[in-house]
């Protein structure tokens, strides 16, 4: 027999308003309950957990070693080898997909279990259920760029010449400008099929465009501004400023509007269109 | 004059080319449980979706504690209602503790976490992962977060769809007690034994339209029978032999299965069975039960009731 317990109920029975959070428990700001729920919930996913810091790091060592010995007779010097511009471009490219999929997956997963409807009938804000994505990735951020810089500069000898503090806001920057896209890709589709899709179209030209694993310059000059308007692009050239040629954020100018723009404008419209139905 | 908590005018709302909701009006007052009831497709999820704010109508008005969906205060009229949507999966790697926890955070005022843990027995089970929830487990965190505003309003949209028997009895117990202290309900069934035992008044849904709304006594009352006599036939049966037998209140025909409406179970079954008798009528079997809501269904539409 279940008994309903009265005593946060008002006087004349009424199951009315109870008293605010009587128990032990401190319940904190939607914000933050909601990126902790988040977090949880990737810590808890051993599939996720590989693919956003083992994976990476694994790609780095084999590339790394791989593209090891300088050419017959030449000698480079640390900060020109290969594998000192491949750690920057392995920051984007880890950046990119986990904001991607980290968000964008979970986005039309949590509608494909009418768990966005549910939500939509309580008094949450909307704004607070999406930017609690972008907070949550915020904090596996500090050891996904910290675990590359790490195995980079200890396997490799490749050093950041530039701040911590540039490559640190950088890497933020960079992770809004994708958490906003993808929100804009999971803003509508109940079919996590439809959305790898078009996570896969969004990223994979950025994969090749956006001077991961190779210089962009390699690419026609006509081109060449569209790729540099690119998130990824604009995240790759100004973190191989700051990590190999020791430069600081403030000379990156456009690079940081680019992302900040593409955030702004990704987040704003998927605001617009998400579907929470 | 009762208070009006959740009420609905001329709602229409089409579905491509279906109908979903035809002009549908009622009204629910303030503590009763009113229960929609209906087969599958007969549009009492998209009813609950109107009302809830969840979907527009496209066509009709809708006041839920006498405000309009579609404005500011759309977040004030929520932290008053609770609700467990159909087929809600909530997240599988959080625990309990962590989900309710979440539902807690969107609310200004209710309950504390343990407290509707403890309401809803859930306490052994509050550092479990939801995946590993049975259903009834499972429909119970959904009535948690349901209540952990300490709701006016509990908005259920088949809630025991699918249980077994002890873990519906465990949720009718938490709608019963919450009703009795004052709460106003409204559950979507097609449980016909669900809405009897719950539900003060009752609104038969067919085909998008409210065709029957009352108490249960009331609806039943309207058979004018106390009970349905089933027979199934070979080859049909000829209903001229039942038209001089008293105490016939109604027949629906099914192919050749008939459903017998009647007031005086004893002396019309004898007749009845005479008839077949003299006209030699073969038939497969004979069965009796008092009327229930389900017969109600049968009367009005004159179709068997399925789930």
């Amino acid at each position: 027999m279940i008994v309903l317990n009265n005593s946060s109920g008002s006087a004349d029975g009424n199951p009315g308003h109870g008293s605010a959070d009587a128990g032990s428990m401190k319940i904190r700001h939607p914000l933050i309950e909601l990126s902790i729920a988040r977090l949880i919930e990737f810590i808890r996913d051993p599939g996720a957990l590989f693919w956003v810091f083992g994976f990476p790091v694994l790609l780095a060592v084999v590339l790394g070693f791989a593209f090891r010995t300088p050419p017959e007779g030449q000698v480079i010097e640390p900060g020109m080898r290969y594998i000192d511009f491949l750690i920057p471009g392995l920051i984007g490219l880890n950046i990119m997909g986990s904001s991607m999929w980290g968000i964008g997956y979970a986005v039309v997963d949590s509608r494909r279990r009418r768990l966005l409807r549910r939500f939509a009938v309580t008094p949450m804000r909307r704004s607070h259920f999406l930017l609690a994505f972008f907070l949550s990735r915020l904090v596996f951020l500090i050891t996904e760029v910290g675990l590359l810089l790490l195995v980079g500069w200890l396997v490799f000898d490749v050093g950041v010449r530039g701040s911590l503090l540039s490559v640190a806001v950088l890497s933020i920057l960079g992770s809004f400008s994708f958490a906003g896209l993808a929100l804009l890709v999971g803003s509508r589709t109940e079919s996590t099929e439809v959305a790898s899709g078009w996570m896969n179209a969004v990223q994979i030209p950025m994969w090749l465009g956006s001077g991961a694993f190779f210089s962009y310059s390699r690419f026609p000059d006509i081109v060449q501004p569209v790729l540099r308007f690119l998130p990824l692009t604009a995240l790759n050239d100004s973190m191989r400023f700051v990590i190999n040629k020791g430069g600081s954020i403030m000379d990156m100018a456009l690079e940081t509007a680019v992302m900040i723009l593409w955030g702004i404008a990704t987040f704003a419209l998927a605001m617009k269109i998400f579907k929470w139905q | 004059m009762k208070e009006v908590t959740i009420r609905c005018e001329s709602l229409s709302r089409r579905y491509r080319d279906i109908l979903a909701v035809d002009s549908l009006s009622f009204e629910v007052f303030a503590g009763e449980c009113f229960g929609l009831l209906g087969p599958n497709g007969a549009g009492k999820t998209t009813t609950m979706e109107i009302l809830e704010g969840l979907a527009t109508p496209d066509s009709g008005k809708v006041s839920v504690l006498g405000h309009r969906w579609g404005n500011r205060d759309d977040a004030s009229v929520r932290e008053r209602m609770g609700v467990a949507l159909q087929e809600t999966r909530l997240p599988d790697r959080l625990t309990v503790k962590e989900t309710v926890r979440v539902f807690r955070s969107f609310y200004s005022h209710g309950r504390s976490v343990e407290e509707v843990l403890d309401m809803l027995d859930l306490n052994a089970r509050q550092n479990s992962r939801v995946q590993k929830l049975s259903g009834g487990e499972k429909q119970r965190l959904a009535l948690c977060c349901a209540l952990i505003s300490s709701p006016d309003i509990l908005f259920l949209d088949e809630p025991t769809t699918g249980l077994d028997p002890g873990a519906r009895l465990t949720i009718w117990e938490v709608v019963e007690s919450f009703r009795n202290r004052g709460g106003t309900v409204l559950i979507t069934t097609h449980y016909m034994e669900e809405a009897a035992r719950l539900c003060d008044r009752v609104g038969i849904m067919d085909n998008g339209r409210m065709i029957a709304l009352d108490t249960t006594q009331k609806l039943i009352e309207s058979l004018d029978a106390d009970n349905v006599i089933e027979i199934r036939t070979e080859n049909g049966m000829d209903l001229n032999l039942l038209s001089n037998i008293d105490g016939i209140r109604g027949i629906v025909k099914r192919g050749n299965t008939f459903a017998i409406n009647v007031r005086g179970l004893d002396a019309v079954l004898r007749s009845i069975l005479d008839e077949l008798g003299r006209s030699n009528t073969d038939f497969m079997s004979v069965s009796t039960h008092p009327v229930t809501l389900e017969d109600v269904f049968v009367h009005l539409t004159g179709r068997e009731y399925r789930h």
